[in-house]
């Protein structure tokens, strides 16, 4: 297995209580716009940071909406692969 | 058995825990391009993150299911369907875009756009010398 393949399994292992840690997002794959409109969208629902020592992105579900986080942070992980592939068409 | 060898390649998707799963990619036999719409097209089903990886020319595709129910385990096979599917759509869309473009263009124009002359031509000039003797 790939070191990323593993860091990527490892930042999502808890996304059932909320919390993405050091998720690297490709900025080759996402730009940075797709994120900041990613992020822009779901600031009501999540709490975002950049990960200490790891340039990846923390996110914490707001803990009134702990209940629904693998659907909140899955639905802000096929947003920005909907919004890259949008601009890449574009 | 001569000429058949068991294979020594590694198993390319992996499993941690029953919801989540990564599928590794190798880029040369799969545009990115291919890989994005595959992926999207997964997105009805689960929630997907895609990376390249350190190696070049490989990237991981991340599944993570929409509830905690068990991701399907035939989840893998069908994004590497999707994935020949979507190259297959693309490099036929390469050898043969023009060709439907062409089609489509000659559908909604009045004209021959091929060859002008056919319908156009005044028949008592005779331009494709349909009249001449040969």
């Amino acid at each position: 297995m790939k070191e990323t393949t593993k860091k990527i399994l490892s930042a999502l292992a808890g996304v059932d209580s909320g919390e993405i840690h050091g998720l690297a997002l490709d900025r080759g794959l996402y730009p940075e716009a797709s994120v900041n409109a990613a992020v822009e969208a779901f600031r009501e629902h999540c709490l975002f940071a950049e990960a200490a020592g790891t340039g990846g992105m923390d996110i914490h579900v707001r803990p009134e909406q702990r209940s629904e986080s693998r659907q909140i942070l899955g639905a802000f992980l096929n947003f920005l692969l909907c919004d890259a592939l949008s601009r890449r068409a574009s | 058995m001569q000429g058949i060898r068991a294979s020594t390649a590694e198993p390319r998707a992996f499993a941690l825990g029953p919801s989540l799963l990564a599928v590794e990619v190798d880029l040369s036999l799969y545009s990115l391009q291919a890989v994005f719409r595959a992926c999207y097209k997964l997105t009805g089903r689960c929630y997907v993150v895609m990376a390249r990886t350190e190696e070049p020319g490989w990237l991981t595709v991340t599944l993570l299911a929409k509830t905690s129910e068990p991701i399907a385990g035939s989840l893998a096979g069908e994004l590497y369907n999707e994935l020949l599917d979507q190259q297959i759509r693309e490099s036929l869309e390469s050898e043969m875009g023009s060709v439907r473009e062409l089609i489509v263009a000659q559908a909604f124009a009045e004209g021959n756009l091929l060859d002008p002359l056919r319908d156009e031509g005044n028949y008592e000039e005779d331009p494709l010398g349909i009249g001449r003797r040969r």
